[in-house]
C-alpha cells in the first residue's frame, strides 16, 4: 500500500517539475495595456531587418537585476532593451532572473554562473551591491562573455573589464538635496524615509542630507528609521515621523515603494495638501499620483529605467558590427516636477501611467 | 516537567502570565509618556499604535492556539499576501462586488490553512518544515496570479476598512477587538482552547485520552489561515494597494507577541489576552523606541532580550514555587510523624 | 533468497531514499537541459552548494539531539559582517577579526544551550530571542556599510589549490568531521540518544545538559565556517548577510533526511539536502522557467521531499 503511495508521489513530483519547467518562460511583463497599445506602432517603425545575426538565431542576453519583487523598476529596463532592439532590427532573447529578497548576493552569483553554463551571448547584471559584483565579473571574464554592469557608476570599468551602464547615484542624491533646498527656499523641516541599510540608501539619502546641510544649514531634516524598502514599514514610519513633527513641509522617499506608503500616511493623518511628497524612480504607479486632485506627489528624481536597456541594445549592436564598446556609459537622472514629466519620459512610458 | 495540565496550575499560570504582560505594557506606557511628549497624545496611541497593531494583533490570536498546541505556522505572511492579492483582484480587475472579493480572499486563507493542516496531521510532517515550504509556495503563487507587483488605487468603500474610524477608534482595531472576543471565548470557554494546551503538553497522552487531535489541529491551522487572510485584506485597505511584499515578517511578529504574552510552547498554558497585549506591546516598543531615537536594529535586540529575560524569569519563578511547595510538603509529612 | 534481496533493497531505499530522489532529479534535469551534465555545470553545483551544506550540517547536530536553532542565520551574518567589517573599518588584522568572530559565535551557541538547559525553555523560543539579539546588535554595528572580504577569507571562498576549489576541500573536510563525530564518538551516540528519548538518555547516564550546550556550540562553529566560505565567495557583505539561511538550513537538513523530531540523521543528509535544493535551483535556471514559478517550485520540492520521507517513516 505504501509502496504504491510512494511510487505515486515520485511520479507526481516528476510530473509537477516537468509541468513547471515546461511553463512558457514568461518574461515579466509590466502594465500589459501599455504593451498592447504600443506593440502596433512599434512594429511599423521596425527598421528593415539588418540581419546582424552572428550565428544561428537571436542574440541571447542573460539579465539579472537585484530584485523583481520589491519594485518593477528593473522590468522597465528589460522593456527598454527590447524596444530598442526592435528598433535596431536586432533579434534578441532575454533571460531574466533575479535573486529572492534574502541571500541576494550569493543567489545572484549562482544565477550568473548558470547564465554562463547556458552559453548566453551577453550578460547584463545590476549587482546587489557594488563590491559583491567582483566575483560575477570574474566569472564572466573567465568565460569570455561580455558583461554589462548597471546601475552604479564604476570608477574604473576598464580595469574590471566590464561595460558600465550606470548613473552617478551620489550626484542624484546631491541633486535631490539641492532641489529640495531651492524648492522650499530653505524653509523646512524636511522628512526623509530611509530604505534598507545598504549602498542605495546611502547614496540617495546621505548625499541628499549633505547637500541640504550645505545649502540650508539651518533647515531641519528628520530621517525615519530603516524600512527595508517595504511599503508597510514606510507607511508606519511616515506616520510616526509626521506625527512627531507635524510641521514637516516635504517628505523625500528614496524609492517609489516608499512613496506609496507615505502618501497613505498623509491621507490617514488628514494632512493632504499640507505636506509635499518627493519620489525617487518615478515608476508609472507613482506617476499616476500626479494626476490626482490634489496631486499626491510634487515630482521626483526621474530615473530612466528603460534607458539602461536601450543603451545596452545600442552597445550590443556596436559589438555585432565589430565596433568597440565604450567602457563608461552614463545614464543621468534628473529631478522633475509633475508637469515636467512630458519633457523627460517617452510617450509609451507616460501611457503606462494611465 | 509539568504534571497537571488542566486545572489549577495551568489556570494560575495563565493568570500570572497575563498579569506580567499587563504590567509590562503599563510600565512601558508610563515610561514612554514621560520620555516623549508625542507619545502622550491620545491620537498618537490610537493612530500610530492601535491601528497598525491591529494586523499583528489579529494574527497573534490565531497563533496562540497554534503555539499552545506546540505547532508552528510560518506561512501566515504569505497567506496574507495571497489572499489579499486574489481578493482585491476580484473587485479591482474583474469588477466583482467588493464583499465578494473579501469572501474570496478569506476562502483562500481557509484553503491554505487546510493545505497546511493536511501535511501536518495526515502525513505527520513537522509544522516547521511544512509552513516554510508553503511560505514559498504562497509567495510564488502571489507573484504568478497577480502579475503586477503593485495594484494601486482601490475603491473608497474598501479603503474605509483600513483607514476609517468610529468615534475615533480605528476600524481595524474594532475588527481586532471583535475577533479578540471570539477568540477569547473559543480558547477559554470551549474545548478548543483546553485541548490545545493538552495537545501541546503531551500529544500522545491526549490521543490516548480520546481527544481527536487531528481534527482540532486542523481547526487551528484553518483558523489562523482565516485570520491571515483578514489581516492581509485590512492591510491592503489601509495601504490602498496590494503589494507582493505584503506580509513579510508577520509570522515572526505574531510568534513574538504570543511568546511575550505568556503562552507556553510546552503546553503549560496559553493566554489570548496575553497574546493580544503582546502585539500591542510590540507596537508600543516600535513606536516608542523610535521616538526616543533608538533605531530599528536595537529595537530588535531589545525585543529579543525581553523575550529571553521574560521567559527565564518565568521559569525561575516556577522553579521557586515548586521548591517551596516541595519544602512545605516535606515539612508537612515530617510534622505528621 | 529473492525476498531477502528485496528486503535489503527496501532497507537501503528506506535509509537512503533522498539519495535516490537526488539521482532521479538529476537524471530528469539532464533530460530537460543538455547543459546540465556538463563538467562546468557539475563543478558549479559542487561549489554553489557548499555553504548551504556546511550550515545544514551544523544545524543537524542540534536537530538530531532534539532541538532547533533559529539563531544560526544571525550567527552566520555576525561572523561574516565582523570578519569583513572589523578588518576594513576598525583596522583589525584579519586573523584577529576571524578569531574574535569565532569566539563570539561559540559564545552565542553556548548561551543558547545554557539558557535552554538551565531554565528548561523550548529551544524554538530561546533561539528566536538570541536571533533577534544577535542580528540587532550586528546590524546596528554595520548599518549602511558594505565591507569586502579580507584576503584569507577570499582565498577560502574563491581560490583553487591544485585545480580543486578550496571551498570544496574545506566543505569535504567539515563533512568528514561531522560524520566522524556523529558515528564514531560518544558525543554522537549521546546526540541520537537524546533525540530519540531524552528521559531514557538521562537515565542511562548521558550528560544531557552539557551535551546540549556542546551541540549548540558545534552548530555555531559550522555557522562560523559557513560564514567564512560565503563571504569568500561573494566578496562583500551587508546588513542582511545570513538572513536567508535561518529557514534554509533546517529545510536542507530535513529534505536530506534528518528528522525534525530528533534521533535520526547523519552528516551526509545535509549534503544531499543542499544538493537537492541546489539542483532544483540550477535546473530551473537552465531550463528557463519563469522567475515567477521558481518560488512555487522550491516550496513544492520541499513538500514532496518531506512527504516521501514521512511516508517512509510510517512503514517503520
Amino acid at each position: 500500500m505504501y509502496k504504491k503511495l510512494l511510487a505515486l508521489f515520485v511520479v507526481a513530483s516528476l510530473l509537477i517539475i516537468g509541468v513547471v519547467s515546461c511553463a512558457p518562460a514568461e518574461e515579466a511583463a509590466p502594465a500589459e495595456e501599455a504593451m498592447e497599445e504600443e506593440a502596433a506602432p512599434a512594429e511599423e517603425e521596425e527598421a528593415p531587418a539588418e540581419e546582424e545575426a552572428m550565428d544561428e538565431g537571436p542574440v541571447v542576453i542573460g539579465y539579472s537585476p537585484p530584485t523583481l519583487e520589491m519594485t518593477d523598476f528593473y522590468v522597465w529596463g528589460q522593456e527598454g532593451l527590447e524596444r530598442k532592439a526592435t528598433e535596431l532590427g536586432l533579434e534578441i532573447d532575454v533571460i531574466t532572473k533575479a535573486p529572492s529578497t534574502h541571500a541576494a548576493a550569493e543567489e545572484q552569483l549562482r544565477i550568473v554562473e548558470d547564465f554562463i553554463t547556458q552559453g548566453v551571448d551577453y550578460i547584463w547584471v545590476v549587482p546587489v551591491s557594488v563590491e559583491a559584483g567582483d566575483p560575477i565579473f570574474e566569472a564572466a571574464n573567465e568565460a569570455g562573455i561580455p558583461i554589462f554592469v548597471g546601475h552604479a557608476l564604476y570608477e574604473d570599468p576598464e580595469a574590471l573589464n566590464i561595460i558600465n551602464v550606470g548613473t552617478d547615484f551620489e550626484k542624484t542624491g546631491t541633486d535631490v538635496g539641492n532641489w529640495i533646498s531651492d524648492y522650499l527656499a530653505c524653509e523646512g523641516p524636511v522628512g526623509i524615509i530611509r530604505g534598507a541599510a545598504g549602498e542605495y540608501d546611502g547614496w540617495r539619502v546621505e548625499s541628499a542630507i549633505a547637500a541640504m546641510a550645505a545649502k540650508c544649514p539651518d533647515m531641519e531634516v528628520f530621517a525615519s528609521d530603516y524600512t527595508d524598502w517595504l511599503t508597510e514599514n514606510g507607511l508606519n514610519q511616515a506616520k510616526t515621523l509626521l506625527t512627531a513633527n507635524p510641521d514637516i513641509k516635504l517628505v523625500y522617499n528614496p524609492s517609489s515603494t516608499l512613496t506609496l506608503g507615505t502618501v497613505q500616511a498623509i491621507d490617514e493623518l488628514g494632512m493632504v495638501g499640507e505636506v509635499e511628497v518627493l519620489d525617487y524612480d518615478l515608476i508609472p504607479t507613482v506617476q499616476k499620483m500626479c494626476k490626482e486632485d490634489p496631486p499626491k506627489v510634487v515630482g521626483g528624481l526621474a530615473m530612466l529605467p528603460y534607458e539602461y536597456g536601450a543603451v545596452v541594445a545600442d552597445l550590443i549592436q556596436k559589438d555585432l558590427n565589430g565596433e568597440e564598446m565604450t567602457y563608461t556609459n552614463e545614464v543621468p537622472g534628473v529631478v522633475v516636477e509633475c508637469d515636467e514629466f512630458v519633457t523627460v519620459f517617452p510617450d509609451w512610458y507616460l501611457a503606462a501611467a494611465e | 516537567m509539568n504534571q497537571s495540565k488542566n486545572g489549577k496550575i495551568s489556570s494560575f499560570f495563565r493568570r500570572a502570565a497575563q498579569l506580567r504582560i499587563l504590567f509590562l505594557v503599563f510600565v512601558l506606557f508610563i515610561a514612554l509618556s514621560i520620555l516623549s511628549p508625542t507619545f502622550r497624545k491620545l491620537e498618537f496611541i490610537l493612530e500610530n499604535v492601535l491601528r497598525p497593531a491591529s494586523i499583528i494583533g489579529i494574527l497573534s490570536l490565531g497563533m496562540t492556539f497554534i503555539l499552545a498546541s506546540k505547532g508552528l505556522d510560518l506561512s501566515v505572511g504569505s497567506i496574507a499576501a495571497l489572499s489579499s492579492s486574489v481578493g482585491v483582484m476580484a473587485f479591482y480587475k474583474y469588477d466583482y462586488p467588493i464583499w465578494l472579493g473579501i469572501v474570496i480572499g478569506v476562502l483562500i486563507g481557509i484553503l491554505f490553512g487546510l493545505f497546511n493542516a493536511f501535511f501536518i496531521t495526515k502525513l505527520r510532517v513537522a509544522p516547521f518544515i511544512v509552513t516554510i515550504a508553503t511560505l514559498s509556495i504562497g509567495r510564488g503563487l502571489t507573484l504568478v496570479l497577480s502579475g503586477n507587483l503593485f495594484t494601486y488605487g482601490l475603491p473608497d468603500s474598501f479603503r474605509d476598512i483600513g483607514r476609517g474610524s468610529f468615534f475615533s477608534i480605528p476600524t481595524p482595531f474594532l475588527i481586532t477587538l471583535l475577533l479578540y472576543g471570539v477568540s477569547y471565548y473559543l480558547f477559554n470557554h470551549t474545548r478548543l482552547g483546553k485541548y490545545a494546551c493538552a495537545i501541546g503538553s503531551n500529544e500522545t497522552a491526549a490521543r490516548v485520552a480520546g481527544i481527536q487531535v487531528d481534527r482540532y489541529k486542523t481547526f487551528y491551522y484553518i483558523f489562523i489561515g482565516f485570520l491571515s487572510a483578514l489581516a492581509g485584506l485590512i492591510f491592503s485597505a489601509r495601504a490602498n494597494m496590494v503589494a507582493i511584499t505584503t506580509g513579510m515578517g508577520y509570522e515572526l511578529d505574531a510568534i513574538a507577541s504570543v511568546i511575550l504574552g505568556g503562552t507556553s510552547m510546552a503546553g503549560g498554558g496559553g493566554s489570548i489576552t496575553g497574546s493580544f497585549l503582546g502585539a500591542i506591546m510590540l507596537m508600543l516598543l516600535d513606536n516608542g523606541l523610535q521616538l526616543l531615537g533608538i533605531n530599528t536594529f536595537l529595537q530588535k535586540t531589545i525585543v529579543g532580550m525581553i523575550i529571553i529575560i521574560g521567559l527565564a524569569y518565568a521559569a525561575w519563578q516556577d522553579e521557586q514555587a515548586r521548591k517551596s511547595a516541595r519544602k512545605k510538603m516535606t515539612e508537612k509529612v515530617l510534622s505528621n510523624q | 533468497m529473492k525476498s531477502k534481496k528485496i528486503n535489503k533493497f527496501r532497507e537501503f531505499a528506506g535509509n537512503n531514499g533522498m539519495i535516490l530522489v537526488l539521482i532521479v532529479l538529476m537524471g530528469f534535469m539532464s533530460l530537460l537541459s543538455d547543459k546540465f551534465l556538463s563538467t562546468s555545470n557539475l563543478v558549479n553545483l559542487a561549489i554553489q552548494n557548499c555553504t548551504v551544506a556546511v550550515v545544514a550540517m551544523g544545524i543537524s547536530f542540534v536537530l538530531i539531539s532534539g532541538g532547533i536553532d533559529l539563531s544560526l542565520g544571525s550567527i552566520v551574518g555576525m561572523v561574516a559582517i565582523l570578519t569583513c567589517g572589523l578588518t576594513e573599518y576598525n583596522g583589525w588584522q584579519e586573523w584577529q577579526s576571524i578569531l574574535f568572530s569565532l569566539i563570539l559565535a561559540l559564545g552565542v551557541g553556548a548561551l543558547n544551550g545554557w539558557i535552554i538547559t538551565r531554565f528548561k525553555i523550548e529551544p524554538v523560543v530561546v533561539t528566536l530571542g538570541t536571533w533577534y539579539i544577535v542580528q540587532g546588535l550586528v546590524q546596528n554595528y554595520i548599518l549602511s556599510r558594505v565591507p569586502t572580504a579580507p584576503p584569507f577569507t577570499s582565498f577560502l571562498g574563491s581560490e583553487s589549490v591544485f585545480g580543486i576549489p578550496v571551498i570544496v576541500i574545506v566543505t569535504v573536510l567539515l563533512i568528514l568531521a561531522a560524520h566522524l563525530i556523529l558515528k564514531r564518538t560518544v558525543l554522537g551516540q549521546w546526540a541520537y540518544a537524546m533525540g530519540s528519548n531524552p528521559a531514557a538518555a538521562r537515565l542511562s547516564g548521558v550528560p544531557v545538559n552539557k551535551a546540549r550546550i556542546i551541540f549548540f556550540m558545534l552548530s555555531a562553529f559550522y555557522g562560523f565556517a559557513c560564514a567564512l566560505l560565503m563571504t569568500g565567495r561573494i566578496h562583500a557583505v551587508d546588513a542582511s548577510a545570513g538572513s536567508g539561511l535561518v529557514f534554509l538550513a533546517p529545510a536542507a537538513a530535513v529534505v536530506g533526511g534528518t528528522s525534525l523530531f530528533g534521533g535520526r540523521g547523519r552528516a551526509l543528509n545535509a549534503v544531499i539536502g543542499a544538493l537537492i535544493m541546489g539542483v532544483i535551483a540550477n535546473g530551473l535556471n537552465l531550463t528557463r522557467v519563469s522567475f515567477f514559478w521558481q518560488q512555487v517550485a522550491v516550496g513544492a520540492a520541499i513538500l514532496i521531499a518531506v512527504t516521501i520521507d514521512a511516508l517512509q517513516r510510517r512503514r517503520d
